[in-house]
């Protein structure tokens, strides 16, 4: 008998640490740890940035060979790994980002967005980087990606840079379901990981990367200005009307939209119907949880060394980051050339609360506005603006789909 | 007659609108792909949150009509 042979065989793992491949997943690792860092140490969106590492460290184990497919993958990762079910259950067919829209939409409060509903075109404004990048990474891709693109065959091609540009542009949205959606349904799976990663870590970096882009395009006397704001919430019929409202002609001029905005205002009817109260918090709460749990994990399981540490990853963080500075310079040069024609002016702070990221976006800016002047209060302005920014980054992710779609030819 | 008549448009509408604008956009190069989508997205955006915006303001009408007739 040879032992030799039995030990390597028993002690697979360890001989494939010794591997290039192996050298791989301790990069894999490093990643997984600095994400992990970033939720403790420095509480970065932590219900997402850890379960997003932890899932990482898990997809990257060493492989075993997989019993139905005779292919190697990590025993989490195989055809029946725990993962692979909860990928193929959650993120394949769009459920995951649907029931996190439902717990969202449970969370959001529309009422200062009712009172005060000029905000709502700051929703609109912010969505300037996704496009803007969508442009851009149309030009980088052929020209940086020769190699990728040249796998694709014909109008493929074509069809591909498309497809990645605009869940790359979608990024800028700083909303994670959405740009899962849009990815998935582009049928991205290749690029998933790098993708979501990019739209989960940055929507966390939030505080981060929004406040040097808004200092550098405004001047201290603007981010000085003050608003004044009442205190009485919107009337309840109005409050009730909305998500019915909203979601009726979401679904009937961007129909793609319909299945984001429709969870969205379906969590968000629960929360205001008044006669709800226990599954409201249901959604806020165990939903929401269960969801995050399950989503971070799934995520963190798709950054398989293999898909992960490639140069088209460096391009899509890149780019990622691009479209959430063009979001925010978008916004709040968006405020800036409404206060050319307004009385009452804008603190321009507030139009970078039109990106998606709820609540953390508008408790930026409050922040921001609280260091330059302690008495300047415009947390409600800029969560109107905030939950503006959430549907317009959905209708933009709809208004994507169907557009790449027709020019497409799918 | 008039009936089978506006039938007929209509299909030929439908017809054009399935076939010839999706096949024209298709032939389209890839910039003025991205043009079209960035145009008609940032468009369409701005558009539906208008809309959007109108709804509000006709339900806050007809919130604050309901808070009048309670009081």
């Amino acid at each position: 008998m040879d032992v030799w042979a039995l030990l390597k065989e028993l002690f697979s793992g360890v001989v494939y640490m010794g591997t290039f491949e192996g050298v791989k997943t301790l990069i894999m690792f490093t990643i997984a740890g600095i994400l992990i860092y970033l939720a403790i140490k420095k509480d970065y969106e932590p219900a997402l940035l850890l379960p997003i590492g932890f899932g990482a460290i898990l997809a990257n184990l060493p492989p075993i060979i997989d019993a139905v497919t005779g292919n190697p993958a990590a025993s989490v990762l195989g055809s029946e790994g725990f993962l692979t079910v909860l990928f193929n259950a959650g993120i394949k067919n769009e459920l995951f980002p649907i029931l996190i829209f439902i717990a969202v939409g449970a969370m959001i409060d529309f009422s200062p967005l009712l009172k005060e509903p000029t905000m709502i075109f700051f929703g609109a404004a912010a969505q300037f980087g996704i496009f803007a990048t969508f442009l851009l990474a149309l030009f980088l891709i052929p020209n940086v990606l020769p190699d990728v693109i040249a796998m694709a065959e014909g109008p493929e091609k074509q069809s591909l840079v498309l497809r990645l540009a605009s869940a790359i542009g979608i990024i800028g949205a700083a909303d994670g379901p959405t740009t899962l959606y849009v990815a998935n349904h582009f049928k991205l799976t290749e690029y998933m990981a790098p993708i979501s990663v990019a739209a989960y870590s940055y929507m966390s970096l939030v505080p981060v990367i929004q406040p040097p882009v808004i200092r550098a395009l405004t001047t201290k006397k603007e981010r000085t200005i003050r608003m004044t704001y009442t205190e009485q919430r919107a009337p309840r019929v109005a409050l009730i009307l909305f998500p019915i409202v909203v979601t009726a002609l979401a679904g009937i001029i961007v129909p793609m939209s319909a299945p984001l905005v429709g969870s969205l205002m379906f969590g968000n009817l629960l929360r205001e119907c008044g006669v709800l109260e226990r599954l409201s918090k249901t959604a806020q709460n165990e939903l929401a949880n269960l969801v995050t749990i399950l989503l971070g994990l799934t995520i963190g399981s798709t950054m398989v060394a293999a898909n992960f540490l490639r140069w088209d990853t460096l391009l899509i963080l890149g780019l990622g980051l691009v479209a959430f500075v063009f979001d925010t310079a978008g916004g709040v040069l968006f405020a800036k050339l409404i206060n050319l024609f307004r009385k009452n002016k804008i603190n321009p702070m507030i139009g970078a609360a039109g990106i998606s990221a709820f609540p953390m976006s508008a408790r930026v800016i409050q922040k921001m506005a609280k260091a330059e002047d302690p008495y300047n209060f415009i947390l409600m302005q800029s969560i109107s603006a905030n939950v503006s920014g959430q549907l317009g980054s959905i209708v933009a992710g709809g208004l994507v789909i169907t557009l790449v779609g027709l020019v497409i030819g799918w | 007659m008039l009936g089978a008549w506006l039938s007929m448009a209509s299909e030929a509408v439908v017809t054009a609108a399935e076939t010839a604008a999706p096949t024209g956009l298709v032939a389209l190069s890839l910039p003025m792909k991205g043009l079209v989508t960035t145009v008609f997205g940032l468009l369409g955006v701005f558009l539906v949150l208008l809309l959007f915006f109108v709804s509000i303001k006709l339900m806050q009408r007809i919130g604050a009509k309901k808070e009048n007739a309670h009081e």
